[in-house]
């Protein structure tokens, strides 16, 4: 059959010259490749060429264009004709008469050869040029042809003249064949085109058509070019299904019909190595159907792409060639035996995957044709799961005899009993055939798909393979497939798709008695948004009373039905202590439609490791209790004690670090908080991980010993609040991290997405010593309370309470008698207290009044000594004074007084009586007091009090030491206290006495200013017992008010009753009233070596020194003074009318 | 018979960056289940794609994936954001009068309606879209209304 599609060389001339030479030329041909220069600008090939040899006839000459088999391509001649003579008497004309045909038939493609033997040619004359027959020959044909006329040594030699000379025989036929081939190959394509170009006339056929495109791709495959013939299938398979969608909307040419008539067989697709001439004549017979049509041009495409080593893709093309001839099957409305399509395509999935399976494995291109391989397994399996379907094999269903009819008629239609199409009867034959048939096909697919990633359609196999084995009651299989599937559906979260599966596990396993996987696919189910309510309710109900039998509690993970919104304390202010009843309010969120009662809930409480003690109690509770001017008794604590920690465990808590920055100097430049996980907590969670399917409950053993609970609550669809409560004994950090509820038969756990955290402290008792409103004030009585806070340990019997106070501060109970000593220690009973009860003792203090200079408060300690405590509790006290006292001496020339200056430092008022001054020590002073003694006087911040007494003194003036002392009582008080204040007086006798006069100038009525005035000092010693050797005067002025002239100081030399009378002239130098200047005397103390005593050793000072007098010993007569003075006595009426008027 | 007014089955729909499904629109409501596991398995084909193009183009301008797959009844086409966002368009089989570019328009108009959504701050990334407008949008476009 092949052979006839080679081009066709014709022979002429000496027949027999030929056939000698036929074999040797057959072979020689495709012995070597020829480059195919291709017109219309495609890409030159190589091509092998093959020829058959024909002997010429004119009838091969017509020009027929309908067909390219059986065309000649080129017209040989040949010739052994030894000599001029012969060859001009008979071959000569022979080959005229054949040019004369061709020319007449326009073929310019022939060839003449000349074979000449070994005599021939050593007869010729080769003196004489042109003279041998091939000269004759050439000279015979048009000159320019003269390369189509070629020689030939004798074949018959073998030496490497003649084997040459052969070569290039075949060279030439090569070469002259391919310029014929080509030529009658274009006239082909052109009119093939134009054949093509008629399509859309009406008495076009496709089935005219084909074969003469078919014939353009059996002559590419001839000469080696699959891929081109491949091309031209292409083609008519694209052309084909243009037009039935053409046909479908609406335009059907006549032809089609042909493909319209009922499909009556199904063979499957067969890959025949070469192709039928059956089938071309059923075509062009128009006794073909759409399926057998197809069959046929798919099945030479395989065989081309096989030859291209392209098998790969004819998996791949498979699947697209399936969906596309069902496709048109239908578009085209043809009737076909139901089931013959499937029949069909599973025939033919199997036959591609057979010829995949040449393909060896472990290569790039078993790799690469995996995921088609998977997908035809995949067909195969629906197929002929809807053939069981319709032939009644599934597992639980006996075919009917219609059924079996049927699958008598199908068996008939599928043609030849190839490997596939026994396959599949067998698997037709009977159940278990058919099941493992069935079974063998999935686990291929799922496997394949799986392999090459694509698991998503794995799990969409499995999942059927599931439902088909729960058909054959294999529930335990089909289980495992369904959760695998369940899972990544889950993962990804498809609520649908998983809500349907979790419906079928639970058909699962309730088949297999798997109460526990059951009971958790039932919740599952329950809760699943995507389930319809109805069906909700309905496991919902099953949830409820699952198997009444006395079986063990079931416990489900219950995250995915029940999910908890909130987790607190009920008081989060108040601190839980050890046997407080602690109450947690749970707000959970119920997933279920219908309400749940439940017998019980309740969440574990265990105590935190010792890694996770929360060290943010920061409070130590032993510092609280000190200060007494401090308000409210209990501190405050900066953060609730039950806040609940960051994200879930699992390192969720932010792990700070501080991290200090230096400068080059190394002082600090920064000092930071550096969060070392933060990407772990700050990790974005917008797809949050659902829980698995039946995941074991893993609760520690130490799981709700402790828990906190509540009975008999309902869970409501959506919110409900559980309050839970337990009594905790234990201090420490709790944490709460799982959450049961109990129904009457099954326990549901979840844990807690923040695990409640807090710490059950026992906090101390607090003793706080505090005043009332306003200050303290020190010498009157102040009523205060000691404060006692039970802590959370109740204070059970009457237990003693002492204060010890500092000196000077004495105590006394409030509530006692009245009389009750003061003292500076006090026992107070306690009554017995609650935990977290205070009592309230009040105390009287008081602080005694004393002279304190230049203070205004005294501060007092005061130890509370506790029974529940080893150290005393340290109060500060702080009372304010209320006043003090200053003393004065003041003297008019000898006499002295002496003055007591009472300042309030206090808003609060207090009565001053009866003042006395006593001399303390035995200084011969008596004192004469010029106060009222009854007199009763207020002294406050705003008014002070003063009290006088004269001091009449001796001879003698010692140091006199004295005390004040009066009574006082604060306005508001009753009884009175006696304020004393010790005070020494010294250097208090007058020496000397200085008079100033101011004097104008002899002559001067007044003093004016600018005009010297005369400044009379008189010094004169008073105590003649004072032993005063020289004294120094000094005149101060105000130098803006006067002007002294000459010397303002000298000293003068003292005795007893000296009197010293000065004179200086000073000017005034304003006008006005003038303090008169004021002089300053000094003890004058002469230099050590004019020094007649043994002083010097004692001043050991070479120059004269002064000494200050006290206060009181020089007596100023004329302090204060002040002299008037007119303004300058410069001529003017002003002036001087201004003097007039003033004097 | 007029393909254009023939109920064009069609199922659109929106997966989010995790291969969640965040919208999914079918014209028979019957069948969205069986749609859904549809686009499912055609996310399987979308990574492979996804993958091929991140291994090769650094800058992978073109978002529209192509066809998927195609079963006996549908053909799958898929579209891809930068950000991951998968869209995805079934058309039955026997609809042969959909074409590359209607299909690559559609995918257009519906990154826009997503970005659109996307932008409306009260709207959770990667949770189910429930916004009206771009319902309204991809309904237009399911019924083939434009």
């Amino acid at each position: 059959m092949e052979t006839e599609r080679k081009p066709v060389i014709t022979y002429a001339g000496e027949p027999a010259v030929f056939q000698q030479l036929q074999n040797g030329l057959v072979h020689g041909l495709p012995q070597e490749s020829v480059e195919w220069r291709r017109s219309y600008g495609r890409a030159p090939r190589h091509v092998t060429l093959e020829a058959s040899f024909e002997p010429f006839s004119e009838a091969t000459l017509v020009d027929d264009m309908s067909t390219l088999v059986r065309r000649p391509c080129l017209h040989t001649f040949w010739t052994d004709c030894p000599d001029i003579e012969t060859y001009k008497s008979s071959t000569r004309e022979s080959l005229q008469s054949w040019l004369a045909q061709l020319r007449q038939h326009n073929v310019v493609d022939w060839l003449v050869v000349v074979v000449e033997s070994a005599e021939a040619r050593s007869k010729t004359n080769k003196l004489l040029p042109r003279s041998s027959v091939l000269d004759k020959v050439k000279a015979d044909i048009n000159s320019k042809h003269g390369d189509r006329c070629i020689t030939l040594l004798d074949p018959s030699k073998s030496d490497s003249r003649s084997a040459g000379s052969l070569h290039s025989l075949l060279t030439k036929l090569r070469h002259f064949l391919l310029i014929g081939f080509n030529r009658v190959l274009v006239r082909f394509e052109d009119s093939m085109r134009s054949q093509r170009e008629k399509r859309t006339s009406s008495d076009w056929s496709f089935c005219r058509y084909f074969p003469l495109q078919e014939e353009l791709a059996f002559v590419f495959g001839q000469l080696g070019l699959c891929d081109e013939a491949l091309v031209q299938y292409d083609e008519l398979d694209a052309l084909f299904t243009q037009f039935i969608l053409n046909s479908c909307a609406g335009d059907t040419p006549r032809w089609l019909e042909t493909f319209s008539q009922p499909v009556q067989g199904w063979q499957g697709l067969a890959v025949p190595a070469s192709c039928s001439e059956e089938m071309r004549n059923a075509l062009c017979n128009r006794e073909m159907s759409l399926l057998a049509f197809r069959n046929y041009l798919y099945a030479r495409q395989c065989v081309l792409l096989k030859k291209l080593d392209r098998t790969p893709e004819i998996a791949q093309r498979t699947i697209t060639f399936l969906f596309n001839t069902i496709n048109e099957l239908g578009l085209m409305g043809l009737e076909i035996q139901q089931g013959g399509v499937a029949c069909w395509a599973f025939v033919t999935c199997i036959n591609v995957l057979d010829m995949c399976a040449e393909i060896p494995a472990d290569t790039a291109a078993q790799q690469g044709i995996g995921v088609h391989t998977a997908s035809l397994y995949d067909q195969a399996r629906l197929k002929l799961y809807s053939l069981g379907e319709l032939c009644g094999l599934l597992p639980g269903d006996e075919p009917t005899s219609s059924q079996l009819h049927l699958t008598v008629t199908l068996s008939a239609g599928m043609g030849d009993n190839s490997p596939a199409v026994e396959k599949l009867k067998d698997a037709l034959a009977g159940h278990d055939a058919f099941q493992k048939c069935y079974l063998e096909l999935s686990e291929l697919a799922m496997g394949t798909y799986k392999h090459m990633g694509r698991l998503r359609l794995a799990r969409l196999v499995g999942r059927q393979l599931a439902t088909f084995h729960l058909r054959l009651g294999q529930a335990a299989h089909a289980a495992s497939l369904l959760t695998d599937a369940l899972k990544t559906y889950q993962e990804e979260g498809w609520g649908r798709l998983a809500a349907q599966l979790l419906l079928q596990l639970a058909h699962c396993y309730q088949l297999m008695g798997d109460r526990q996987r059951y009971t958790q696919t039932c919740a599952l189910v329950a809760a699943s948004e995507h389930v319809p309510h109805q069906t909700r309710l309905e496991f919902t109900e099953r949830l409820r009373a699952p198997a009444a039998g006395a079986e063990p509690r079931l416990t489900l993970a219950a995250e995915e039905v029940v999910s908890v919104r909130e987790t607190r304390l009920a008081a989060p202010d108040s601190e839980p202590y050890p046997g407080a009843r602690l109450e947690v309010r749970v707000t959970v969120e119920s997933r279920l439609p219908a309400p749940v009662a439940l017998s019980r809930a309740r969440a574990d409480l265990q105590p935190a490791l010792a890694a996770e003690q929360v060290s943010r109690s920061t409070s130590s509770a032993s510092t609280s209790s000190a200060g007494s001017v401090r308000r409210g008794g209990v501190a405050r604590r900066p953060s609730s004690p039950a806040a609940a920690d960051g994200p879930a465990a699992g390192g969720g808590e932010l792990c700070l670090e501080p991290a200090l920055e230096y400068k080059q100097d190394r002082s600090l430049s920064a000092a930071t908080l550096v969060c070392r996980n933060m990407f772990k907590v700050l990790r974005r969670k917008d797809s949050g991980q659902p829980a698995a399917l039946a995941r074991p409950s893993h609760l520690p053993a130490a799981a709700f010993q402790q828990s906190l609970e509540a009975a008999d609550v309902t869970l409501q669809p959506g919110a409900t609040e559980l309050v839970l409560s337990a009594r905790v004994q234990q201090p420490g950090t709790y944490v709460v991290r799982h959450l049961q509820l109990s129904c009457p038969a099954l326990d549901l756990t979840l844990d807690l997405a923040r695990p409640l955290r807090f710490a059950v402290k026992s906090s101390p008792h607090q003793v706080s010593l505090n005043k009332s409103a306003g200050d303290l004030l020190a010498g009157t009585v102040q009523p205060m309370t000691l404060q006692i806070v039970c802590g959370s340990e109740p204070l059970p019997g009457p237990s003693a309470v002492r204060l010890q106070c500092s000196r000077g501060l004495s105590v006394r109970a409030a509530d006692g008698d009245p009389a009750a000593p003061w003292s500076d220690e006090l026992q107070l009973h306690v009554p017995p207290l609650e935990a977290f009860q205070s009592a309230r003792l009040p105390v009287s203090m008081l602080s005694q009044l004393a002279h304190v200079k230049d203070g205004v408060s005294v501060v007092h300690k005061v130890d509370i000594i506790c029974p529940w405590s080893a150290a005393p509790v340290e109060a500060e006290l702080h009372f304010l004074l209320p006043f003090s006292a200053a003393f004065k001496v003041h003297t008019s020339n000898v006499r002295k007084f002496l003055q007591v200056v009472m300042h309030g430092l206090n808003t609060a008022e207090f009565e001053l009586t009866r003042p006395a001054l006593t001399v303390v020590n035995d200084a011969p002073v008596e004192l004469t007091p010029l106060n009222e003694t009854a007199e009763t006087l207020v002294v406050s911040s705003e008014t002070s009090v003063s009290y006088m007494w004269e001091m009449v003194l001796s001879k003698e003036t010692p140091p006199v030491r004295s005390q004040f002392s009066v009574e006082y009582r604060a306005v508001d008080a009753e009884t009175r206290q006696r304020f004393k204040f010790d005070f020494t007086v010294s250097d208090y006798r007058t020496l000397l006495s200085v008079t100033c006069r101011m004097e104008p100038l002899k002559g001067a009525e007044f003093c004016r200013s600018g005009s010297i005035c005369q400044l009379h000092v008189t010094v004169a010693q008073e105590d003649g017992t004072a032993e005063l050797r020289a004294v120094m005067y000094e005149v101060l002025a105000d130098q803006n008010m006067w002007a002294i002239c000459g010397r303002s100081s000298g000293v003068l030399d003292m005795g007893p009753d000296t009197r010293h009378v000065l004179q200086l002239e000073v000017m005034p130098l304003t006008g006005g009233f003038l303090p008169l200047p004021t002089v300053r005397l000094s003890r004058y103390i002469p230099a050590n070596k004019e020094s007649t005593e043994g002083r010097a050793l004692v001043t050991g000072s070479s120059l004269p020194r002064l000494e200050p007098f006290a206060a009181g010993q020089v007596y100023s007569a004329s302090r204060g003074q002040q002299v008037h003075v007119l303004a300058t006595s410069a001529p003017g009426l002003a002036d001087r009318s201004a003097d007039v008027s003033l004097s | 018979m007029d393909v254009n007014t023939s109920k064009r089955e069609i199922c659109v729909a929106v997966i989010g960056k995790e291969n969640a499904p965040l919208y999914l629109l079918t014209a028979d409501p019957a069948a969205e289940l069986q749609f859904h596991y549809t686009v499912h398995t055609a996310l399987d084909v979308v990574e492979e794609k996804l993958a091929a193009t991140g291994k090769t183009a650094a800058d992978s301008r073109e978002l529209y994936l192509g066809a998927l797959y195609s079963t006996e009844e549908h053909r799958v086409f898929g579209y891809a954001t930068n950000t991951k966002i998968k869209f995805i368009i079934v058309v039955e089989a026997a609809n042969v009068s959909i074409r590359d570019n209607e299909i690559r328009t559609m995918f257009r108009r519906l990154h826009a309606a997503y970005t659109d959504m996307v932008c409306n701050p009260f709207y959770l990334p990667a949770r189910p879209i429930t916004a009206r407008a771009f319902d309204r949008t991809v309904r237009q476009m399911v019924t083939g209304a434009s």
